[in-house]
């Protein structure tokens, strides 16, 4: 799989969304096997994606997240930059 | 009664394991399970000042990307903001 930083940094925030709204049914639904199994599923995606993302293009988090020589955690753009999010334009609803 | 510290008896060393049986690659692609849309019931003999909510059942789920866009990953839940549909309207009673 061979992303660009922009797909790649979507294709994560989606998972996590995915993660955070099968959280909150599953809080109501503890023993919903289908949808555990589905939390599961992308819990390993986004840590899968996590991985790619920070050995191709540098920590996501200044704790938590691996980094190689020189520390990368002060290279612009951070996250909350606007430069260093994706678009979505045209694709909302 | 006797104090859980004090008992014998130990409990099961649970091991952690992920609940994946029959992990498939890409779960939210299957299909809608019939009439899981609308879930909206119609609730009779309700009691006053006590607030109902319909219990969610899993039906499919959107793709990730799909979800952000929509807001929701449960296509059970879609519901985007149609302001000309969302005007007040006047109660309605039965007979």
């Amino acid at each position: 799989m061979n992303m660009s930083r922009d797909e790649l940094l979507k294709h994560l925030t989606a998972i996590d969304f995915m993660l955070v709204d099968l959280q909150l049914y599953l809080d109501t639904h503890p023993c919903d096997q289908d949808a555990l199994m589905r939390y599961n599923a992308a819990a390993m995606q986004s840590k899968m994606l996590k991985e790619q993302y920070e050995r191709l293009y540098g920590p996501l988090t200044s704790f938590r997240s691996p980094s190689c020589y020189p520390w990368q955690w002060i290279n612009n753009p951070w996250p909350w930059n606007y430069e260093f999010n994706f678009e979505l334009a045209g694709e909302e609803c | 009664m006797i104090s859980r510290r004090g008992s014998e008896k130990q409990l099961p060393e649970k091991e952690y394991m992920p609940y994946m049986p029959e992990m498939q690659p890409m779960p939210w692609r299957q299909g809608c399970l019939p009439n899981c849309i609308p879930q909206e019931t119609v609730l009779t003999n309700v009691k006053l000042a006590t607030a109902y909510v319909p219990f969610q059942k899993l039906c499919s789920t959107l793709s990730p990307v799909e979800g952000l866009i929509k807001g929701t990953i449960f296509p059970e839940l879609v519901s985007p903001y149609v302001g000309e549909n969302k005007k007040c309207r006047p109660a309605e009673y039965d007979e």
